[in-house]
């Protein structure tokens, strides 16, 4: 299983770059400039099925400095550095009903403790054509509603006057923030096409930032740079008998830094399942606050390199300091000690216990919420009260343990090539011992060690320590392994009877697990499992011990099948597949524009005996087949013998990669075709 | 009075805490509680004290036992409220499995947001929400929280069972209410052990189960209100946001809802003189409401911001007029508006719109009982107006609305009238399909199908979507392995039926399957059926067909020169209560042609004929399943 893309590297596999057509750049639209012509359109020109587009959506970012002039006894003047503005203007064009949610628009807006963004300037119009004539509605200030959404977020929600399939819809609005690091990010493509979309940014030298690229058309970007000035103004008021103010100026010089961003033509993203998360795909550019440098100030460095990204983790009191926190465990320690088990045994137990007795609450972060002392205590926390309790733990029994900072799956894919502290919103732990490395998540009483759970199975993860600074691969260790036997004969009513039996391993195991713990008796699963497949029973379910799933689950039960084949005059037929593994090609669209992706392989078997019916000889069995794609990341074999009374069936069905390409699309859905074909293939039996 | 009550409910939180022993200890749940349970309520105490016309508060008290992982989303708190109700108290505890406490629950892990459901932009609707985990089964948690609420409009219905498989040990619920103040109540579905006492001032109504069992859901059972234990509460005197009503009959109720919507329906003279234009030149009323149906249609859009009143009350016609937009209420209104101003009348009315929400009780006017407004215009073969869709034919009110009441509002009250059934007969889908099988396996397909009525909804879905989008619906409804589709098109042909019609071609990579000899083909259609394919014989609640439809497809299959037929399937002719069933198969030059005819009866059906309606499905299934067996010549 090789399945060692970058996102970097993939972003250049660029399947549309021909369709993006270089055009002669589009001047700024004016707010308010709608054409007759744009609203004479009825389809969108990219994108024939298209419901909406945007025509336009323009973004700027920049800083302004809140006062220059300060007056000494006035605390209103007081020196309040940078305040980020964001504006946003953007156009869409409604070409049918299908498209009107586009004209409920929503800016969120976040607040915490006294620094809060605020919007201004928020105007909204529609236009239509009525008689040949363009009329604009604008929307209401009034009709402007203001929802306290949950804690640290507002939103501001309106609703357009007026649309209707051919209008045009134009929203502009500006957000002025304390918070001068959070630069927005700037969104290219959503799920309408997007004719132009331009972002401009410019801020002065004293902030640099990092910016990263997603997705997979690219983005045109201009930077230039000018000379600017900032001049204040202090006042000094002396208040003496007579009230007196000195009045002097001072002069800062720095460069301000232009972007600009800018894309044409970029076609709607689709819905499509077998994805991780859009999120790694859409084109879009992010921002991260590198370092800060004011006059007459040392360098404020917040990320820059990957090593610094883990120093400052390491600095941190919600984080590395915690490390360092280990009293707590001082009983639990001796006490696993004392047990001399050997090094594999030891972890386990270390890491058993932390799932025993800390409870998730649900929540994703790097950052602990309270000291581990009082999380270990009180049974529970976030992932990173959990899981750093379990570095510390491992660590105090001798192991050699580390944080694993990760991105879980919805969360999107770091980019390796632009360090960011703020993507991060998980962390698990390792244990190295010699070259092996051992992944742990105890926020999942069913997972393992290297067994971590599917929100986790994503590329990479950042390993925290003063001296590795290095990334670990958080795929590829374990697979989907199940090997199912069925044992089973035709009654004298052609009904199949018979045993099945099961060994899971890995992940097979683990969503066994999570499954089966959803009922309260093995005869409410079993009770399930026939509600799921017409004409089954199932009796005397038998399950190994699930305690742990290191090795591997076994489970049996007898089964009944009715109707399993059809019978006619001196014929008997049925198809051999009796539980196939693929019921339903999930690719039934011709094509796919993004990459199918699996969270791990798959290694399927499944051996049949089928004791054929008395006075009936076989008359046709299917071929034996190996089907499977060039680079043999998708394999199946299927071979049916016939074996005195008995038809024997084996089958097996591999998944070596977990991403498919689009250019692999074709060929992946053609396997499943074929594969469920030959599952359909008809055993004929004739009567003697 | 109301000390007392206070004092009481205290000191019954702190025996429950202090006393020592562990009355939620799961091992004491019987096993008859937990069989089929995700969770078990052990106790609940809803205590509702109604102090005046406008004002009453809601005392919530209850510990539910979390048997598995499906139950977990029963261990949250979710307290709903809006600007009429504040939330006074929460309280919160979590046990173990021996019933011991392991934690209190603490301000900060309570979080409070804004609720609003997929099609609402704005609500006044929150809700204080607080979400304990455990790593390990069962687990309990106890809650005790009040609400307190300026307005008394309904009291809605109290459901102990709070959902499929959670169990009850003791649940129950008290009423209190000054004398005067009247509460109407129903029981449903369990009787219930029931007590009223009363004092001079206070009338006391108290109501109480024990051991209800889990229930599983069950496949097409009628509405949770046929299901359930449950007591539907109203009062008869409301008073709401400043208006106050008198909900004694549905025709005292109407006044209410009259009084909410009159003299909302002015409209800008443009408006009026722009609907007198594109009517003056029809003389048939019924195109005249159609043409302004329409333009309303074309003209609005639905938007759903719901603030304080206005989930009773419609926005003005002249803001809907302005805006273009408005729910059902305010679309429903604008219409009616619309029509007034060319003299055509029609009555705004107010309905339980879907499977779980309509007038069931016509002896119960209660608000609770709708949830949607369409428009009545009477006429000879009076129209019904779903006015808040912009692509339904004119007249068609959906599954959704149709075979039920609705309660016409006029300015002298409500007045209560059925909506139409829709015959089984014309919810029908006619179809033909042509298959030509090729030597290699592969084969060509040809479909022509209409959908009326009831059907019409399964073509609609996809109606106004775009080509591409239309494309990929096909290819996944179409049951059939390697498809791919060359030509389509989805067409609304509604007149005075709602009639979609379909037609698509394509190939199929592999028809059937073949052997070196064979080949085994399905004389099913492409199109799929919406039926089950049996009935678990030991289901405790009757089957519910809600709906009525016939289907008439027609097959032809047009084999290879040098195969010839091995088998064909025998007739069929086949009746029961629940529908019937009849195919034809016959082969001529090299032609297959399946006729299958097929009617579903809408009804409820009870165990007595679980018998015969499974025999009945089983010869379906199996003759659905069957093949027509080619061999070569």
């Amino acid at each position: 299983m090789n399945n060692k893309f970058t996102p970097g590297l993939f972003t250049l596999a660029l399947i549309f770059i021909t369709s993006v057509s270089i055009q002669a750049q589009r001047p700024a639209m004016k707010y308010g400039d709608v054409t007759k012509e744009e609203l004479l359109i009825t389809h969108c020109p990219i994108d024939s099925n298209a419901h909406a587009y945007y025509i336009y959506d323009y973004g700027k970012a920049y800083f302004e400095y809140g006062t220059t002039r300060i007056v000494s006894d006035r605390p209103d003047s007081e020196n309040n550095g940078f305040q980020l503005y964001f504006t946003r203007q953007f156009r869409i064009k409604i070409l049918d009903n299908q498209g009107f949610s586009w004209a409920d628009v929503e800016i969120p807006l976040y607040h915490e403790n006294n620094e809060e963004e605020r919007t201004t300037g928020v105007k909204a119009a529609t236009y239509n054509l009525e008689g040949g004539k363009i009329v604009r509605t604008k929307l209401n200030a009034s009709d402007i509603i203001r929802e306290e959404t949950s804690e640290n977020w507002m939103t501001k929600k309106f609703a357009l006057p007026n649309v209707r399939a051919g209008s045009i819809i134009e929203v502009e609005y500006s957000i002025k923030s304390d918070y001068f690091f959070n630069l927005r990010d700037w969104k290219f493509q959503y799920s309408i096409p997007v004719l132009q979309s331009d972002y401009h940014i410019r801020i002065p030298d004293y902030f640099v930032f990092n910016a990263t690229q997603r997705g997979y058309f690219p983005i045109k970007v201009k930077n230039t740079s000018q000379n600017k000035q900032l001049e204040f103004t202090y006042v000094q008021v002396n208040d003496g008998q007579i009230r007196t103010t000195d009045t002097y100026t001072k002069k800062y010089d720095y460069m301000e830094i232009y972007d600009h961003y800018h894309v044409e033509n970029i076609p709607a993203f689709p819905s499509e399942g077998f994805l991780r998360t859009k999120d790694n795909y859409l084109t879009r550019i992010e921002f991260e606050l590198a370092y800060t440098k004011f006059p007459n100030q040392t360098t404020k460095s917040y990320t820059t390199t990957w090593d610094q990204v883990d120093n400052k983790l390491l600095d941190n009191a919600n984080f590395g300091k915690q490390l360092d926190n280990s009293g707590h465990f001082k009983r639990k320690t001796e006490a696993l000690k004392s047990l001399n088990l050997g090094d594999d045994s030891l972890m386990n137990a270390a890491f058993h216990h932390i799932k025993k007795t800390m409870v998730w609450n649900g929540i994703r972060s790097k950052y602990t919420s309270f000291p581990l002392s009082k999380t270990y205590k009180e049974g529970g926390g976030n992932c990173s009260d959990v899981n750093l309790n379990l570095v510390v733990l491992l660590n105090t029994l001798g192991f050699n343990a580390y944080p694993v900072i990760l991105s879980t799956q919805e969360n999107g894919i770091i980019h390796p090539a632009h360090p960011s502290l703020t993507r991060f919103n998980y962390v698990i732990a390792m244990v190295q011992i010699d070259s092996s490395a051992y992944l742990m998540d105890a926020t999942d009483p069913s997972s393992e060690i290297n067994l971590i759970p599917i929100r986790c199975l994503n590329d990479k993860g950042r390993v925290i320590d003063k001296s590795k600074h290095d990334w670990i691969n958080l795929m590829d260790y374990k697979s989907y392994q199940l090997t199912s036997k069925f044992d089973l004969s035709f009654d004298e009513n052609f009904v199949l009877t018979g045993n099945e039996g099961m060994m899971l391993k890995e992940y097979a195991a683990y969503n066994f697990i999570k499954d089966f713990k959803k009922y309260n008796t093995k005869e409410e699963y079993t009770q399930s499992l026939e509600k799921k497949n017409g004409g089954l029973s199932i009796e005397k379910m038998e399950l190994s011990d699930m305690d742990s799933i290191t090795g591997s689950i076994n489970v049996s039960y007898q089964i009944k099948i009715e109707n399993p084949a059809e019978v006619s005059d001196n014929l008997l037929y049925f198809s051999p597949a009796i539980n196939p593994f693929i019921e339903n090609n999930p690719f039934k669209l011709p094509k796919r524009d993004y990459p199918v992706e699996f969270n791990y392989p798959y290694r399927i078997q499944q051996i049949c005996t089928i004791e054929l019916p008395e006075n009936y000889e076989v008359s046709e069995l299917p071929e034996a087949t190996v089907l499977k794609l060039p680079d043999n990341s998708i394999k199946f074999i299927y071979q049916v013998n016939v074996i005195g009374n008995k038809v024997n069936l084996v089958s097996r069905f591999f998944i070596n990669k977990s991403i498919f390409l689009p250019d692999e699309y074709e060929s992946l859905k053609q396997i499943y075709d074929l594969i469920l074909n030959k599952q359909k293939e008809m055993i004929v039996l004739k009567k003697i | 009075m109301h000390r007392l009550i206070l004092l009481l409910a205290i000191t019954f939180a702190l025996i429950n805490s202090v006393s020592g022993q562990t009355p939620l200890n799961s091992e004491l749940i019987a096993d008859s509680l937990t069989r089929n349970a995700n969770a078990v309520i052990r106790f609940n105490t809803t205590t509702y004290d109604r102090t005046s016309v406008g004002k009453y508060s809601e005392t919530v008290h209850y510990a539910i036992t979390i048997l598995n992982s499906k139950g977990i989303s029963e261990a949250r708190l979710l307290i709903p409220y809006d600007r009429n109700s504040k939330v006074i108290r929460i309280e919160g505890y979590t046990y173990n499995s021996l019933g011991i406490l392991i934690k209190k629950i603490n301000k900060k892990d309570i979080q409070d947001y804004a609720s609003n459901n997929s099609y609402t932009l704005y609500s006044d609707n929150r809700v204080k929400h607080c979400n304990p985990v455990s790593n390990t089964y069962p687990f309990t948690v106890e809650y005790k929280y009040t609400i307190e609420y300026d307005e008394v409009v309904g009291f809605g219905s109290w459901v102990p069972q709070k959902g499929f498989n959670i169990s009850v040990e003791k649940s129950e619920l008290i009423f209190r209410t000054p004398a005067q103040l009247e509460l109407k109540y129903k029981e449903l579905n369990h009787s219930f052990e029931f007590n009223q006492s009363a004092d001079k001032t206070i009338t006391e109504y108290t109501w109480q189960v024990n051991n209800l069992k889990a229930i599983e859901y069950e496949p097409y059972s009628p509405g949770y209100l046929s299901i359930f234990p449950a007591i539907l509460l109203t009062p008869v005197n409301i008073s709401y946001e400043g208006t106050s009503g008198d909900f004694t009959s549905w025709q005292t109720y109407g006044l209410w809802v009259n009084q909410l919507i009159e003299n909302r329906d002015n409209l800008p003279d443009e408006t009026v003189f722009k609907m007198q234009k594109l009517t003056d030149t029809i003389n048939d009323i019924r195109e005249k409401v159609k043409a302004i149906y329409q333009y309303m249609q074309q003209n609005t859009r639905y938007v759903n911001i719901s603030l304080g009143i206005g989930g009773f009350q419609p926005i003005m016609a002249s803001d809907v007029d302005g805006k273009g937009y408005g729910d059902c209420k305010a679309l429903s209104n604008y219409t009616r508006a619309l029509l007034k101003s060319v003299g055509i009348a029609s009555y705004y009315a107010e309905i339980g719109n879907g499977l779980n929400k309509r007038i069931k009780y016509p002896e119960f006017p209660s608000v609770n009982q709708t949830n949607h407004v369409i428009l009545c215009v009477p006429m000879e073969d009076t129209l019904w107006l779903e006015c808040t869709n912009q692509n339904i034919p004119c007249g068609y009110i959906g599954r959704g609305n149709a075979d039920r009441y609705a309660l016409l509002i006029t300015p002298q009250g409500g007045v209560l009238a059925k909506t139409p059934e829709y015959n089984i007969k014309d919810n029908h889908r006619n179809s033909t399909t042509n298959i030509t099988l090729f030597d290699d396996g592969h084969a060509s397909f040809d479909i022509r199908a209409d959908y009326k009525n009831y059907l019409f909804e399964d073509i609609y879905r996809f109606m106004h979507k775009s080509g591409k989008e239309q494309k990929e619906d096909l290819l996944k409804s179409l049951s059939a392995r390697g498809l791919e589709i060359n030509n389509f098109s989805i067409d609304d042909q509604s007149d005075k039926n709602a009639l979609g019609e379909l037609k698509v071609n394509g190939t199929i990579n592999q028809y059937g399957s073949k052997t070196v000899k064979r080949w085994f083909i399905k004389s099913n259609s492409l199109l799929q059926m919406s039926t089950f394919k049996e009935i678990n014989a030991s289901r405790k609640y009757p089957i519910y067909q809600a709906i009525g439809y016939s289907y008439s497809d027609t097959l032809c299959i047009h084999i290879p020169e040098h195969y010839q037929i091995e088998k064909l399937p025998d007739d069929i002719s086949l009746n029961s209560s629940y529908g019937s069933f009849e195919i034809t198969y016959h082969f001529e030059n090299n032609l297959v042609t399946i006729v299958r005819d097929y009617t579903i009866n809408n009804g409820e059906y009870k165990e007595t004929e679980y018998d015969e309606i499974n025999k009945y499905l089983k010869r379906l299934s199996a003759k659905d399943d069957e093949k027509i067996i080619l061999i070569e010549k």
